[in-house]
């Protein structure tokens, strides 16, 4: 067998994705109150255009996008606007959510179906204009808007363009099963984006524990050259974008920059779908696949869900254990806890994950294991940032180089202090933007008055 | 659903920050296992020197693990004898004294690792240096004779060894020193002493003299049948021990590595500085002997083997990235083969991982990795 392509540092925790594997996607049924909320993505939420009252249809936009980072969201299937609430946030605050009242028809808007017009003669800005107004954004969790991510500025020049499948969080399959499902489709996506970027090359990484999926997407490809798969080890965090990049391309994206200023541009393998079926078949996002699974679970499983569906629903459906502790939107590693059951699953939420251990918050001293050091796949020194924000030390903090972190968690996972190393960067680097918003302040102040 | 709520207060579930999974791994499994890691070697000293020699062990772990409970009762932190780290140096200090030690030096050394070395600096994770090693370099500068001079005579289990021109050589030695002391107080000797027949007619036959004289077989030395600190002979044990160490993950192997061959290395080529007497020319002299050195004898004798698995790996006292460790490791090798060849004492592993300790701030501070796509530095 030969050497799996990877990335320094990292590492493997349990995978746990037996749980969910073998069982195919499934449609999750229509609840009766789906919640929308409007900041689904990074960036300014979104402006409600319907009201109390009104009748929407699925696919329907139901609030614009206010500015270029920003992401139209519509309705998820028919019914009346029962008006726009405060809606749990699976980052924990309360945001605005429209909510819908489902008809149980669940009636299309017009022009749903396939497009009409000939795909080949769509232009690339066209295509752009359909994935913006499709409201579609990076579905692996931080769901960052997928046109504003295709349109970069133009002294970058983009050469390559690689679909993350890697899918490196435990207990995740969803991405998985969709590859399975529907390879063909994907790809038919990835030829979208591959002609909004003008690259001449696709570049598909998949880690090792996808064989099946990496299998079938190698016999879709049959014997175009352009597109590349790749088989990535099985590592955390392989799917980081940075980490990704190291491993397929072995470019190494400069400190602080972005994956284009190296020429490539990452994109997960859930919008690549998303794109599919919104050029092909004109839907726009309005539904995903979320895996909803762990040892506080009955009966795991893949679901295809209507954006809105409060993860009550979900739980209450495939069995939520009275021994549940925690319960967590997105992967163990990266995803957010939930207080309450009525946060909906949002364009971003790729799993329900919950958890059946008791929290254990106390932690001791560094004991300078180094372990964290050695799978940091930043290089940095998690010990020693941790130990910094610990005592309050942010300017040692921002010295080592605090905002290179990407908060993988590798380093609070292998520390045998149990230390929140990740949760002290965190505040950190809070610290440090509210620091920087004050000086603004002052600049902007100080502006005003020598205008004045 | 509303009536749901009213009737039954709903459950709300944690929330933290994640990771929210974490790896089978805490501090009492690394200290436990250590401890585990340790025994076999403790079991060989207690066959190889008797029951003196567990009782030491005794009293040092006692002595460790009371200690501990004061001090962390005084500092008014959460006591944590359950973690093992107290066991692991009131082992460790016992590992590095003689078995006739008395049992007041015991106590007043296993005490001054825990309440000075560890908790006058903060506790578990924030000590500068090893607290056993430092602990053994307080009862060797306070009780210096008793520590160094008594040695239990240990029967070699190799009987069979060969010993031509013992009487010529040996002068000063007692029968019951360590392999390494033997070595050093036989070289020291040949440059001071005035029986002139006695010494070779080039420094060279002077050392091959004394290596034969003194030669202890490596079969002793492996298994521990040699005279020496309670935990410290059987160099065979104590690698399994690290062995263990190493696949657990726990220790790197990089380090343990660099150390033995550093010493072996130095010992190899560091020149030893003997007398010599030729009858013919009537010359009498002293100079050095290069490339001449034993240095598997260095990396099995004394303390090397023990040192290297279990004081220099020590997590809390050693560099936090692979590449400060190998410095660590190298000025571990250079300074313990300077004190063994150089030194007063004959053992210099101990003060050697001591004095690196010291320089691990500023190991960690020079041997950081380089963030990911940093540009390099001009």
């Amino acid at each position: 067998m030969r050497k799996l392509k990877s990335f320094s540092g990292g590492n493997h925790p349990p995978e746990c994705k037996k749980l969910t594997l073998d069982k195919a996607l499934i449609s999750f049924p229509i609840p009766k109150k789906l919640y929308c909320l409007l900041s689904q993505h990074i960036g300014v939420p979104a402006r409600a255009i319907v009201k109390k009252g009104d009748y929407v249809k699925r696919g329907q936009m139901i609030a614009e996008a206010t500015e270029f980072v920003s992401c139209p969201v519509h309705a998820p299937t028919s019914g009346t606007v029962l008006g726009i609430e405060p809606t749990p946030h699976p980052s924990g605050k309360m945001c605005d959510a429209i909510v819908i009242e489902s008809d149980g028809k669940d009636v299309c808007q017009a022009g749903y179906g396939d497009r009409r017009a000939k795909i080949q003669e769509l232009s690339s800005e066209e295509i752009l204009k359909i994935i913006q107004d499709s409201g579609i954004v990076g579905m692996g969790g931080a769901a960052f808007p997928t046109h504003v991510k295709f349109s970069p500025p133009k002294e970058k020049k983009i050469d390559t363009f690689i679909i993350n499948a890697s899918e490196c969080e435990p207990y995740l399959t969803c991405d998985h099963r969709l590859i399975l499902q529907y390879a063909r489709e994907i790809l038919k996506g990835a030829k979208l984006l591959q002609k909004v970027l003008d690259v001449p090359d696709i570049h598909i990484g998949i880690e090792a524990n996808k064989y099946d999926a990496y299998d079938l997407i190698q016999k879709e490809i049959g014997s175009k050259k352009n597109i590349h798969t790749h088989l990535l080890k099985v590592k955390y965090p392989q799917g980081a974008e940075k980490q990704l990049i190291k491993a397929v391309l072995n470019r190494t994206v400069p400190a602080g920059g972005l994956p284009m200023d190296v020429g490539v541009i990452v994109q997960n393998v859930a919008s690549v779908y998303a794109t599919y079926r919104a050029v092909y078949q004109q839907e726009p996002l309005t539904e995903r696949y979320v895996t909803v699974t762990g040892p506080g679970i009955e009966h795991p499983q893949d679901f295809l869900v209507r954006l809105g569906t409060p993860i009550r629903n979900l739980l209450e459906h495939v069995g939520l254990k009275d021994s549940a502790t925690k319960i967590i939107l997105g992967g163990p590693m990266m995803g957010l806890a939930q207080y309450s059951l009525d946060v909906p699953v949002t364009k971003g939420t790729n799993g329900i994950v919950v958890l059946t251990e008791p929290v254990n918050s106390e932690f001791e001293h560094c004991i300078r294991c180094g372990d964290c050091v050695r799978h940091c796949p930043m290089f940095l020194l998690p010990y020693k940032l941790s130990i910094a924000m610990e005592k309050g030390r942010l300017d040692l903090a921002e010295k080592l180089d605090i905002k290179d972190c990407m908060e993988c968690g590798v380093c609070s996972y292998v520390c045998p202090a149990n230390r929140p190393i990740v949760h002290f960067i965190r505040m950190g680097k809070a610290e440090i933007l509210k620091k920087n918003a004050e000086i603004l302040k002052k600049k902007q102040a100080r502006n005003k008055q020598a205008n004045e | 659903m509303a009536e749901n709520q009213n009737t039954k207060a709903e459950k709300l579930y944690t929330v933290t920050s994640s990771p929210h999974i974490h790896k089978k791994i805490n501090i009492p499994i690394i200290m436990w296992t250590v401890v585990l890691c340790l025994l076999p070697a403790g079991a060989m000293g207690v066959y190889t020197q008797g029951w003196k020699a567990l009782w030491v062990i005794l009293i040092s772990v006692a002595t460790a693990v009371i200690t501990e409970f004061i001090c962390q009762k005084i500092r008014g932190v959460k006591v944590t004898l359950y973690d093992g780290s107290a066991v692991v140096t009131g082992l460790l200090f016992a590992y590095v004294i003689s078995c006739e030690s008395y049992w007041y030096v015991v106590i007043l050394g296993s005490f001054f690792s825990i309440a000075v070395v560890k908790h006058a600096f903060g506790g578990l994770g924030l000590n500068i240096w090893n607290p056993a090693l430092a602990g053994r370099a307080f009862v060797m500068a306070s009780f210096s004779l008793v520590m160094t001079s008594v040695w239990p005579v240990v029967e070699p289990a190799s009987c069979s060894i060969n010993k031509p021109n013992i009487e010529k050589v040996e002068m000063q030695t007692t029968t019951s020193a360590t392999p390494l002391r033997s070595v050093k107080q036989a070289v020291t000797a040949s440059r001071e002493t005035h029986d002139k027949e006695s010494l070779g007619k080039t420094p060279e036959e002077t050392w091959n003299n004394i290596k034969k004289a003194h030669a202890v077989s490596y079969y002793d030395l492996a298994i521990g049948t040699v005279n020496g600190c309670i935990g410290e002979t059987s160099s065979l044990l104590l690698l399994l021990g690290g062995l263990v160490l190493i696949i657990r993950g726990y220790i790197r192997w990089q380090l343990p590595l660099t150390i033995i061959s550093t010493i072996a290395l130095c010992a190899w080529i560091f020149p030893v500085n003997v007398g010599f007497y030729n009858p013919q020319t009537g010359v009498q002299g002293v100079d050095l002997v290069w490339f001449a050195g034993d240095p598997l004898f260095h990396v099995l004798a004394g303390g090397c083997i023990l040192g290297t698995f279990f004081m220099a790996t020590d997590m809390v006292t050693s560099p936090m990235t692979l590449r400060g460790q190998i410095i660590f490791g190298i000025g571990i090798g250079v300074l313990t083969m300077i004190i063994r060849l150089y030194g007063g004492y004959p053992e210099g592993m101990s003060y050697a991982i001591l004095l690196m300790n010291t320089a691990v701030p500023v190991i960690d501070r020079y041997a950081k990795p380089k963030v990911f796509g940093a540009r390099q530095k001009c």
